[in-house]
């Protein structure tokens, strides 16, 4: 009997680390997402210790549900934003080395609507902006989840038919206009390679 | 370990005449004034209304007056004016094929359904079905049976238990609370067939309803490459009867019903009266990711007359899935465009279609003939910087 219990206390400690956790972010230059994107935050930011996609890290300030910096490290050709539930069943709309900043939006857009069961999801902007030095988009949106409107800034482009880009979504009450300006500095600190 | 029997049995015995006391409510509860009777009901119509509160103050309400006007007349014409007042009907925006009624007379009605209902015969048919599960008491019965199949498989299981014969129960239990609760849909959709015939309406249009979602659930399995799952039996631990079952006892039902006086189907008036939110409900459709099913819902709105907006619906829906479709999207874009009833959107479609398939001129000036007709095109900075070449 005791052995037993000795087992499964060890197995509990062994499973320890794999819990989800948060990390401090060190206001130095990092990369992100396990790939050659790299930011520059400032300090107070947290790392999830749990990768969503492959290609995906997600940093927040007071917890994901009030602010969620999402960088995306390069997602491949016919790659999803976020992971499949039934990839036969229920795809999701997946990444084109060609598309351009409307595509993008719409890629955005489709996603979040069967991810986060958000129906009244709107494209608020859809411009050109540079990033990581060289010319990219930026984009707007807001929708409905669990009884509240949030709002997002996505920013980023293609490089060698890869998708880079960071996503800062927020509820519009408050924490979207408060955290804006720091994930937008992080966003034009963005460095590829 | 034998000695534990009476002590279990003590226990069940005492604990069932606690479960027995309540009061069994009488009445129509759409009656005028009606208030909620025993324990039970008065806690269930508790809790559906802080549930209503929070409905009420809902984003995803679709407001529109006369929509929400048109979708009480049809409720009422079903299921006469005396009952109908006693229902709150709430048209919730998410695209999917569902109603559902509480205890108190809260009708849920989800945009995705309207999408998929053809005509008002077909409305009637749900709205028949959700309000026979209110004047049933459906949800009292069913929280009393849950409740019963939980308790007896939890006591059995400790008395196994207690006995050295350790057996989980609880299954057995639930099989059987299944079971009566897919009675309860078959009792609904017979009432809901009722009382529509009564008002007027074409019976058969009730099995059409299933025919339909069936049918759609094919269109769905081949855009995906998958097997239809439109049969498959989900074994006994489903709430709902099998589409099929339903289908096929609702026509059996449906002919049986059908006279002279149920030919009422309201095509034109469904159409004219849902018109203000349709372009909302297929836009939330087909950016679903869900090819088959979607062109499948846009065919049958056509029923073989493609206006404008529903050639444009269907050119984006090609445009999102790929390479190989964007030529069929640009055929569809061209046809839309020449219509007089094409929305804003197709200059914006075509023109961005227009540029993947190589025709970069043709495309750039497309964007800005767009541009001049949207003038507040939230996209305007970037579909400017494409027609200008960059």
């Amino acid at each position: 009997m005791n052995a037993k219990i000795m087992t499964m206390a060890l197995a509990l400690l062994l499973a320890a680390p794999a819990v989800a956790g948060w990390k401090v972010v060190a206001p130095t230059r990092v990369t992100v997402a396990q790939s050659t994107l790299s930011v520059t935050p400032d300090a107070g930011w947290n790392r999830w210790t749990v990768k969503p996609i492959r290609n995906e890290e997600r940093w927040s300030l007071d917890g994901p549900l009030l602010n969620r910096l999402s960088f995306y490290g390069g997602i491949a050709q016919d790659e999803p934003l976020a992971r499949e539930r039934n990839r036969k069943r229920e795809p999701l709309p997946k990444f084109d080395r060609t598309m351009r900043a409307t595509d993008i939006a719409e890629l955005i857009e489709r996603t979040v609507r069967i991810t986060e069961e958000a129906p009244d999801f709107v494209t608020e902007a859809v411009e050109p902006a540079t990033f990581a030095g060289q010319p990219g988009f930026r984009l707007r949106y807001r929708y409905t989840a669990g009884e509240l409107v949030r709002r997002g800034e996505a920013r980023g482009r293609i490089a060698d038919g890869r998708l880079y880009m960071i996503v800062f979504t927020a509820p519009a009450l408050h924490y979207f206009d408060a955290g804006l300006p720091r994930a937008a500095a992080i966003m034009d600190s963005a460095r590829i390679g | 370990m034998i000695a534990r029997w009476p002590a279990t049995a003590a226990l069940l015995l005492a604990a069932a005449p606690v479960m027995a006391a309540d009061l069994t409510p009488t009445g129509s509860p759409s009656a005028p004034g009606y208030t909620p009777i025993g324990r039970d009901e008065q806690g269930l119509w508790a809790e559906a209304d802080e549930q209503e509160r929070e409905l009420k103050a809902s984003k995803l309400i679709v407001r529109d007056p006369g929509v929400n006007a048109y979708l009480r007349r049809v409720l009422c014409r079903t299921v006469g004016d005396g009952h109908c007042r006693a229902v709150r009907l709430y048209l919730v925006r998410a695209p999917i094929f569902n109603a559902d009624m509480g205890p108190t007379g809260v009708l849920r009605l989800y945009t995705g359904l309207l999408l998929r209902v053809r005509d008002e015969a077909e409305l009637a048919a749900i709205l028949g079905h959700e309000f026979t599960h209110f004047e049933n008491r459906h949800s009292l019965a069913d929280m009393r049976r849950r409740r019963s199949a939980t308790n007896w498989g939890a006591w059995l299981t400790v008395a196994s238990i207690a006995a050295s014969a350790p057996r989980n129960y609880t299954p057995d239990f639930l099989v059987s609370y299944y079971s009566y609760s897919r009675d309860q849909e078959r009792e609904a959709d017979l009432g809901g067939l009722h009382r529509m015939s009564g008002a007027g309406y074409r019976p058969l249009a009730a099995s059409n309803v299933w025919m339909h979602l069936r049918e759609e659930k094919d269109a769905q399995a081949r855009g995906l490459g998958v097997r239809s799952l439109k049969d498959r039996d989900y074994g006994p631990f489903v709430s709902h009867p099998m589409d099929v079952e339903r289908m096929t006892y609702l026509a059996r039902e449906g002919q049986a019903l059908t006279t002279p006086a149920t030919s009422f189907d309201g095509l034109d008036d469904y159409r004219r009266q849902l018109a203000p939110i349709w372009p909302m409900l297929i836009d939330d459709q087909i950016k679903l990711n869900d090819f088959g099913a979607s062109e499948y819902v846009l065919a049958n709105l056509a029923r073989g007359d493609w206006t404008g907006p529903l050639l444009y619906a269907r050119a984006e829906l090609y445009r999102a899935r790929g390479l190989i479709d964007q030529l069929t999207a640009e055929a569809l874009y061209r046809q839309a465009i020449v219509r007089d009833d094409a929305p804003v959107a197709t200059w914006r479609g075509l023109g961005l279609v227009l540029l993947r398939n190589g025709r970069a001129d043709e495309g750039r000036a497309m964007l800005r003939d767009y541009l001049r007709r949207a003038p507040d095109a939230v996209d305007r900075a970037a579909l400017q910087a494409m027609a200008d070449g960059m």
